[in-house]
């Protein structure tokens, strides 16, 4: 009964390793859907002028993992005198909350606060651009550190479980 | 509250939106304007009458008036272009967004121009809402007197602005588009060259005011080019279009007239002097393209009819010369009052 208690938190923290690790995976999943949403948005802006709340709906279409932000955004901006800056604040908190989106992404998707007035295509492509290129950037790193910190999750469930384990017997 | 103004109210912020909500209803059933201009007083015209907006509605001195700020003109800006003031640019080089409704936010502000040609308006300082209303009927009285023998003639409607072309010229678009069964006159396809977007006043394409169960509408297009395309697209019985003047419009016209189309079109001017002075329109009364002409005023507010006339080849006229009034220069193309 011991050896079989000892195997299943060897199993249940191997898991829980497994699935922060699947966490991390997301993550990355998430940013390139949001550099998608974001890609589209610049397009039809740029190139389409189409209104931003339809631009937004299109970029929730685009990129799935990320619908639920530019969704929302697209609903605050039909509510009548909603002003789109202090609107997109507001949907990224809510976001970046349920998605337990921590670190450097909701400061950078903060920016585009400023993007969304009445401006110019110009003026709101280069606030785009500029979040494009913080995205990448930080998508680079997390891609260049995925590996790792899977590994690392992985390990710390597995190993955690076997402590765990051998205090326990 | 008047439907036009309820249609607008969402767009101003809520100090502004308050006071025009505190307007007597009679001041808001005849509002024409709502003017912002940065750093002034908000005011309105209304029933023609101009006052400055308070907080509780009509200001009794500009320092008591809504000071347009920076912030407030800015919140304004963006709920009117639904925070996509790129979507408008192409409006907004020409000086104007046509709002939901048929609305109209003229801008004023620094243009930037590129190859002597204005190619955007930036640091916005000044709007002008202009409400559109839209008056069914308002060409009853004037319709019969454009009909000869079941037809409808070539018509050329003059007054200066804000005395009522416009809202005439649209009401006669719906009317001789949808027929008028007592007239005997049936419905025709009828072609507006809208170059401002004030007669069908367009938004997304679609016209926001009636002009016509039988009208196609080209918006947004120079005039003499739209003219052309239509009669080559939509081959219209009846084409019409507001404030002609250049010699490309002229061209244009005569090109339709030769089509067999029928002409309602609009031109500013005061008196039969200020229409002689037009060698286009001139031209056109010479070649028979013009039949009738209707003068209006605002002698007794907006629309006030001075009158219809006829023009007569057999009168041997044709020949505007500049005359003073309107029924001396009518004499002398040999026309006479319908």
């Amino acid at each position: 009964m011991t050896l079989l208690g000892a195997l299943l938190l060897v199993v249940a923290a191997g898991l829980l390793g497994e699935r922060a690790a699947a966490w991390e995976r997301y993550k990355l999943d998430l940013l390139e859907n949001l550099l998608v949403g974001l890609l589209v948005l610049r397009a039809e802006i740029d190139y389409l002028a189409t209104d931003l709340a339809a631009a937004m709906r299109r970029a929730a279409g685009a990129a799935p993992a990320a619908a639920e932000l530019f969704a929302g955004m697209a609903e605050e901006l039909a509510v009548p005198g909603m002003a789109a800056g202090p609107a997109w604040r507001r949907v990224v908190g809510r976001w970046c909350r349920r998605k337990r989106l921590d670190g450097r992404l909701p400061g950078i998707l903060s920016r585009l606060e400023a993007a969304f007035g009445p401006w110019q295509a110009a003026e709101v492509v280069r606030h785009l651009e500029l979040v494009q290129k913080l995205l990448i950037q930080e998508r680079d790193e997390r891609r260049a550190k995925l590996d790792g910190t899977v590994r690392l999750w992985r390990y710390l469930g597995i190993c955690g479980g076997l402590t765990a384990a051998l205090l326990l017997c | 509250m008047h439907s036009s103004l309820e249609e607008v109210l969402n767009y101003f912020p809520p100090v502004l939106k308050d006071a025009l909500a505190a307007l007597p209803p009679s001041v808001q059933n005849r509002l024409e304007e709502v003017r912002l201009r940065r750093g002034r007083p908000a005011a309105a015209v209304s029933g023609g009458r101009e006052f400055f907006l308070g907080p509780s509605g009509v200001a009794r001195t500009p320092e008591g008036a809504i000071s347009c700020s920076e912030p407030l003109m800015s919140a304004f800006l963006e709920a009117v272009s639904r925070a996509s003031l790129y979507a408008y640019a192409e409006q907004v080089r020409r000086g104007y967004i046509t709002l939901p409704g048929g609305h109209r936010l003229g801008l004023a502000g620094e243009a930037v121009l590129s190859g002597g040609e204005v190619r955007t308006i930036k640091h916005i300082g000044g709007f002008n809402l202009r409400l559109a209303r839209e008056i069914k009927g308002a060409a009853d009285k004037i319709l019969p007197g454009l009909l000869a023998e079941g037809r409808l003639c070539h018509t050329l409607i003059v007054s200066p602005p804000g005395s009522g072309k416009t809202t005439l010229l649209r009401d006669l678009a719906r009317q001789i588009s949808n027929g008028v069964e007592a007239l005997g006159l049936p419905g025709c396809k009828v072609a507006i060259a809208d170059e401002r977007s004030e007669i069908a006043a367009c938004y997304r394409g679609e016209p926001q005011l009636d002009v016509g169960r039988r009208t196609d509408v080209l918006d947004g297009c120079p005039k003499a080019e739209a003219i052309m395309m239509l009669i080559r697209a939509m081959s219209p019985e009846v084409l019409i279009t507001d404030e002609i003047g250049s010699e490309a419009d002229g061209r244009a016209l005569e090109e339709a007239l030769h089509c067999g189309i029928t002409l309602v079109v609009t031109a500013h001017g005061a008196s039969g002097e200020d229409i002689c002075r037009r060698p286009v329109i001139e031209r056109l009364v010479r070649s028979g393209g013009l039949e009738r002409l209707v003068f209006l005023s605002r002698r007794r507010g907006p629309g006030t009819l001075e009158g219809v006339f006829t023009l007569s080849k057999a009168a041997g006229g044709h020949n505007i010369r500049p005359m003073p009034a309107i029924s001396a220069a009518i004499t002398a193309v040999g026309g006479s009052r319908v």
